[in-house]
C-alpha cells in the first residue's frame, strides 16, 4: 500500500560534527594510552620511545578533547552542572567522572614516563588503563541507550568503538614512531636499530590484529542490520547501496582498513616507510569516517 | 490493564481517538499559543498521512506529543536530572538545569523534543502542567473541537480515560521498546504510526 506523508514536523538530527570529532579524538587518546602502557610494561629500552610518544599524545589530547564537548553544549556556561547535578543512571555522568579522573592519572603517568621513573610509570599505567578504556567506552554506551536508533542500539557498539579507537591510536603512534626512527635515530647502533625495527613490527602486528577484529565486528554489525527490523534494514541499505555507501564501503572499509591491512601485511610493503605511513594515514581517515557514519548514519532514520 | 503505578497519586495520561480527529491543527496552534512555542518547533502537532490511489484513498491523522513514558529513557539518560518525572507522572524538563547536551533528544524513540531556538534549552510537551495543577485540562484537550483527546487520571478507575481504556481497543507507539507510553491511540493507522508513513518511504 502506498502511503504519503502530507504533513509532519521537520526531522532534526541532534548530534553533529563536534560529537563525531570528539569520538575520534577520544578514541585516539585511548589508542595512544594503550600503546604507551604496552611500551612501559615491555620494560625494554627500544620500547621507551613508544611509551613517551603515547604519553605526550595523551597529554595533548587531554587538553583538547573537553573543548569539543563544551563547544557542543547549547548552554556552554552551564557545563559545570554535570558535576553538581549528577545522574548516576546517565552514561554522560559516568563519562564526566572518567573524563575528570583520567587527566589526573594520565598526567601522573606521563610525568613518570617522561622523567624515566619506570616502576612508578608501570603502576600509574595500570591504574590509568581502565580509565583510558572508560573515557572512550562510555561514548558507545550513550549511543547504546538510544532505543529508537537501530545503528546505535546494539551491544556491540562499545566494543566496536574501543577496537576502532585502538586501530586509530596505533596508526598514529606508528606514524610518529616511524618518523622518529627515520629522522632522529640516524646514529643508532645496528643492535638498537634492529630492536627498534622489532618494536615497529610488533606495533604493526597489534594494528593488524585490531583491524581484523574491527572488520569482524563490523561484519557482525552488518549481518544484524540486514536481518533485523525494518529500520535496521534501511540503515543496511544506506550503508551498502544508499547515500552512505561510498563513505562506508570505499573510504571506511576498503581504503580505511582493507588496503592498509594489505600494506602492513604484505612483505614488500610492510617494511617500507612510505607504504606503512600511507597505510596509517588511510586508517586515520577511515576511522574518522567511521565515527562520522556512526554519528550521522544513526540519526538518518526518522523517528516520527 | 497493567497494575497502577503509585496508587493514591494521580497518574495522568491521554487517549487520542484518531477516528474523531479531523486534522484541523487547532491543538497545535492552541499549544503554541498557550506555551509560547516559537516558530519552527512544536510541542504537539498532527501528522497527516494519505494512502492508496485514486479513487480508493484515505487520509489519516496522528496527533503527536510527548508520550510521557512510565519508563522514560530521557530521564535515565539526562546527565543533570533536568529531564525528570514530576507530579502526576508528567515528564518535564527543568529549564534551569538543562545544559542542552541533547542526550535526551538522541535517546527519545519518539523524537518529540526540540531545542528552543532562543532559550537554547530542550523543550517538549508537559501536558500543560500549569493548567492541570489548577484542575484544568491540557489546552490541546480543551481546544479539540471534535473531542478526540481524552485526558485524565489513569489511577482513578472512575475517570473517563480509565473507563475508555478498559472498554476500547487501544494502541501505543512502539510498545516493543518497553517505554510504557501513557498516550494511547484508538483507531490509529499503521501508516500514520510508522515513521514517514512506514516502509514505502524507504523506496523514495
Amino acid at each position: 500500500m502506498d502511503a504519503r506523508v502530507i504533513y509532519n514536523v521537520p526531522y532534526y538530527m541532534p548530534l553533529g560534527f563536534y560529537i563525531a570529532a570528539y569520538f575520534f579524538i577520544t578514541g585516539l587518546n585511548m589508542g595512544f594510552y594503550t600503546a604507551s602502557v604496552v611500551g612501559t610494561l615491555a620494560a625494554k629500552p627500544a620500547w621507551k620511545a613508544v611509551a613517551k610518544i603515547g604519553a605526550v599524545g595523551v597529554l595533548i589530547i587531554l587538553a583538547v578533547e573537553p573543548i569539543f564537548l563544551i563547544l557542543d553544549l547549547g548552554q556552554m556556561p552551564r557545563f559545570w552542572y554535570l558535576f553538581t547535578n549528577m545522574n548516576p543512571t546517565s552514561p554522560v555522568t559516568w563519562g564526566t567522572f572518567f573524563l575528570s579522573v583520567f587527566p589526573v592519572v594520565g598526567i601522573a603517568y606521563a610525568f613518570c614516563v617522561l622523567t624515566d621513573r619506570d616502576k612508578a610509570a608501570r603502576v600509574w599505567g595500570l591504574i590509568g588503563f581502565p580509565f583510558a578504556v572508560s573515557v572512550h567506552g562510555y561514548t558507545g554506551f550513550i549511543l547504546l541507550m538510544s532505543k529508537g536508533r537501530v545503528l546505535w542500539n546494539a551491544s556491540i557498539n562499545p566494543f566496536l568503538f574501543l577496537v576502532s579507537a585502538l586501530v586509530s591510536g596505533l596508526g598514529l603512534v606508528i606514524i610518529i614512531y616511524n618518523i622518529w626512527l627515520r629522522y632522529f635515530r640516524k646514529d643508532a647502533s645496528e643492535e638498537e636499530a634492529a630492536n627498534e625495527r622489532r618494536v615497529l613490527q610488533t606495533l604493526q602486528l597489534m594494528l593488524i590484529v585490531s583491524i581484523i577484529i574491527d572488520l569482524v565486528l563490523l561484519g557482525s554489525d552488518l549481518a544484524l542490520l540486514a536481518n533485523h527490523t525494518i529500520d535496521a534494514f534501511y540503515i543496511y541499505g544506506l550503508l551498502t547501496s544508499g547515500s552512505l555507501a561510498f563513505m562506508f564501503l570505499a573510504i571506511q572499509i576498503f581504503f580505511g582498513e582493507v588496503v592498509p591491512l594489505f600494506l602492513i601485511t604484505y612483505r614488500p610493503t610492510r617494511d617500507s616507510f612510505a607504504a606503512v605511513n600511507t597505510a596509517c594515514v588511510m586508517i586515520l581517515v577511515g576511522i574518522f569516517v567511521m565515527r562520522y557514519i556512526m554519528v550521522m548514519g544513526g540519526q538518518m532514520v526518522p523517528l516520527h | 490493564m497493567k497494575e497502577r503505578k503509585n496508587p493514591g497519586e494521580p497518574r495522568f495520561g491521554m487517549v487520542i481517538d484518531t477516528r474523531k480527529c479531523i486534522g484541523c491543527h487547532t491543538c497545535s496552534v492552541a499549544c503554541k499559543s498557550e506555551n509560547d512555542v516559537p516558530l519552527s518547533v512544536f510541542r504537539s502537532w498532527v501528522k497527516v498521512v494519505e494512502k492508496g490511489g485514486f479513487p480508493d484513498t484515505s487520509r489519516h491523522y496522528l496527533p503527536s506529543l510527548c508520550n510521557h513514558c512510565e519508563n522514560p529513557i530521557c530521564a535515565t539518560a539526562c546527565p543533570t536530572k533536568a529531564a525528570h518525572m514530576t507530579w502526576g507522572g508528567i515528564q518535564v524538563v527543568d529549564p534551569h538545569k538543562c545544559i542542552s547536551c541533547r542526550v535526551c533528544l538522541t535517546v527519545c524513540p519518539y523524537d518529540v523534543r526540540f531545542i528552543h531556538p532562543y532559550m537554547k534549552i530542550v523543550g517538549k510537551c508537559d501536558l500543560c502542567i500549569h493548567r492541570v495543577k489548577e484542575g484544568l485540562k491540557p489546552v490541546c484537550v480543551d481546544s479539540c473541537r471534535s473531542s478526540a483527546r481524552i485526558f485524565g487520571d489513569l489511577n482513578n478507575p472512575s475517570s473517563d480515560i480509565s473507563k475508555l481504556l478498559s472498554g476500547k481497543p487501544v494502541q501505543v507507539i512502539k510498545p516493543e521498546l518497553n517505554t510504557e507510553p501513557r498516550v494511547y491511540y484508538i483507531g490509529a493507522d499503521l501508516a500514520a504510526i510508522e515513521a514517514r508513513g512506514g516502509a514505502p518511504w524507504m523506496r523514495e
